[in-house]
């Protein structure tokens, strides 16, 4: 796969299980929004084809990708003046046709999506005067009024707070428990490893590792794929996993105050 | 067929039978309706003024129903021919401006300014002169002329992002050289054909009838219903390339679409009626500031575009008392104050 003069990844292959929730993780510029939108039939990939369900995605008609695959891109554009409403209404394109526009299915996806972001508040504010975040928010309702059964999340919590954080990501676990498949590209290994049921490694365009958070996650990949050092504790309070990292810098300084204390 | 029709603050959402269904602004629907009124307004005073003078019911009565013969001349004949233009022509031309501001994501990227109009007019002018001066062949003309310079535009601003600067100075610079162009033609043809060619060259409604304007009437009405199509998908386009593949519509097949849908639009109106500046330009931001809208919404452009051409030629015909001026003369008076103001907001802006 990869753009018009450059390769990203090659020699790439996934199986993305139906019905889980699989995160992506890997280092800046590795490719995983490339590999998003190979998946999404956005670009196709040189050699070999994605398969959804079985078939040859380039062969299904766009429309029906995009009512049975949602992606919600890293990067969009806001548009002048459109509302949270209107803009998250754009989500339901893929399910209307020219005389069908606003069916009573489309509201009620609409406004779920709307309350399940917490933007309920917020539906006529105009996009372009909302804060990061609470942008980010409208793009995932989109997402979601899209009612997809796969959902395609490119870095969807990069600009939220915390607790907004963790509210979306118990959204998406939440579809997942109700039979989604929901695949997500994070930064933030630690809600990868708390959220994840297939946890996935991207280094350089390839997939270094792939199974359950607790099989893939070790000091040793996690020094050799995004070079730090750290420890691995089980998380005390949902179990699992837990990435604790070792500040270099941090401890030097710890250090010599320690010293300047206590001559 | 059962309807409902309900009402939401600020919106109507409307359900019917066969699952037609629909949710639309209200302050959108009462702009468009204002703008339509106006629109009326200035074609019913457009029908009355003139060297003989009609009242409103007179007018109407030699529209709708059997009027004393004069009335039925100057009104039905004469001056009937003139308005629909004007507002049909217009609806085309608002359109194909909100087309292109949204391809383009640019205020400015409107077919005067980045060279589309002065495309079609080179190669309507061309044909005059080297051809004839038919309505099929002009238009053919203005449609190859149109369509080179969108290529050519395309070619010439790529890399520079869709949008943007280069898009509007490759343009403006293409504009130039064809209107030298035109004016080589016009130089070089036969006296006579050159002041036919030269009196298209500007852009007017003098003199036009319906036995001429019919086939043009037509063909942008339906260029006008096409372009309806895109309205939505334009729209997704607005979001972004990623968004609006992710949603379904290709954004390449949008592009196309779009482009050959202005193009066409503005090579009708300028076949017909020769260059026509700054309506394509102004109405989609009228409009959208009229009817509140957001994005292309092309709707509300092309009423704009029937108000402002409609209005230009009511102003055209009556502003020098005797003499009746081509409404392209008004226009890029009126439309030149406009894009200095729109260059100055912009700036301001940073979008430039
Ligand atoms: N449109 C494009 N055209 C050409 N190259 C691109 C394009 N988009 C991305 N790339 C390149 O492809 C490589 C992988 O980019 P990609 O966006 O997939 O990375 P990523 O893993 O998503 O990184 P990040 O964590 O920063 O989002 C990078 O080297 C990038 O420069
Ligand atoms: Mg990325």
């Amino acid at each position: 796969m990869g753009y018009e003069q450059r390769i990203v990844g090659e020699d790439l292959s996934l199986d993305i299980p139906g019905g889980e929730f699989t995160v992506i993780i890997g280092p800046n510029a590795c490719g995983k929004s490339t590999l998003l939108r190979s998946l999404a039939r956005l670009l196709k990939p040189r050699a070999g084809t994605v398969l959804l369900d079985g078939s040859d995605i380039h062969r299904l008609r766009a429309r029906e990708v995009a009512a049975r695959l949602g992606l919600l891109p890293q990067s969009a554009i806001v548009p002048a003046g459109i509302s949270v409403f209107d803009l998250v209404r754009r989500g339901r394109y893929p399910h209307q046709s020219i005389l069908s526009r606003w069916s009573q299915e489309d509201e009620d996806s609409v406004r779920r999506a709307l309350a399940s972001t917490d933007l309920t508040a917020l539906a006529d504010r105009p996009v372009d005067e909302l804060s990061g975040g609470q942008r980010q928010r409208a793009w995932a309702a989109m997402a979601l009024a899209q009612d997809s059964q796969i959902l395609l999340l490119d870095e969807p919590t990069t600009y939220l707070d915390v607790s907004h954080q963790i509210s979306l990501l118990d959204l998406f676990a939440e579809l997942h428990e109700e039979g989604r498949t929901v695949v997500a590209v994070l930064h933030d290994i630690n809600h990868a490893a708390r959220y994840a049921t297939h946890l996935v490694v991207m280094a350089e365009g390839r997939v270094v590792a792939q199974g359950t958070p607790r099989d893939v996650l070790t000091t040793e990949l996690l020094d050799r794929v995004f070079d730090i050092e750290a420890t691995i504790i089980e998380d005390p309070v949902n179990g699992g996993p837990h990435v604790i990292t070792r500040h270099r810098g941090r401890l030097a300084a710890a250090d010599s105050t320690l010293r300047k204390v206590t001559p | 067929m059962s309807a409902l029709i309900r009402t939401e603050p600020g919106s109507l959402v409307l359900r019917a039978s066969a699952g037609v269904s629909g949710r639309v602004h209200t302050r959108t629907i009462l702009g468009c309706a204002v703008m339509l009124l106006l629109t009326g307004a200035v074609t019913v005073l457009a029908l009355m003024l003139g060297s003989v003078r009609y009242s409103p019911a007179e007018v109407l009565q030699a529209l709708f129903s059997d009027a004393p013969g004069t009335a039925e001349l100057f009104v039905v004949q004469w001056r009937l021919p003139r308005a629909v233009a004007a507002v049909v022509f217009g609806a085309a031309l608002g359109a194909a401006g909100a087309i292109f501001q949204s391809l383009t994501r640019n205020p400015l990227g409107s077919p005067d300014i980045i060279g589309f109009t002065a495309g079609a007019s080179a190669g309507g002018v061309a044909v005059v002169a080297l051809v004839g001066s038919g309505y099929a062949v002009v238009a053919g003309g203005a449609l190859l002329g149109g369509f080179v310079v969108a290529v050519l535009v395309m070619l010439l601003s790529r890399g520079g992002g869709a949008g943007g600067f280069r898009l509007i100075i490759v343009g403006l610079g293409l504009s130039a050289m064809l209107a030298s162009l035109e004016s080589w033609f016009i130089l070089t043809a036969d006296l006579d054909i050159a002041q036919v060619a030269a009196v298209w060259g500007v852009g007017s409604l003098n003199g036009i009838g319906f036995e001429h304007s019919g086939p043009a009437l037509v063909l942008s009405l339906l260029a006008l219903a096409g372009s309806g199509l895109l309205g939505r998908r334009l729209g997704l386009l607005d979001l972004g390339d990623d968004l609006s593949a992710g949603l379904g519509v290709p954004p390449s097949g949008t592009r196309v679409a779009g482009v050959a849908a202005g193009v066409v639009l503005v090579a009708l109106v300028t076949a017909a009626t020769g260059p026509i500046a700054f309506v394509a330009l102004a109405a989609p931001h009228v409009g959208r500031w009229i009817a509140r809208s957001a994005g292309a919404s092309l709707g509300p452009a092309a009423l704009a575009g029937a108000l402002i051409l409609a209005s230009a030629d009511l102003l055209a015909q009556h502003a020098v008392p005797g003499h009746s001026l081509p409404v392209g003369v008004v226009t890029v008076a009126v439309g030149g104050l406009y894009l200095i103001t729109l260059l100055i907001r912009e700036n301001r802006k940073g979008t430039l």
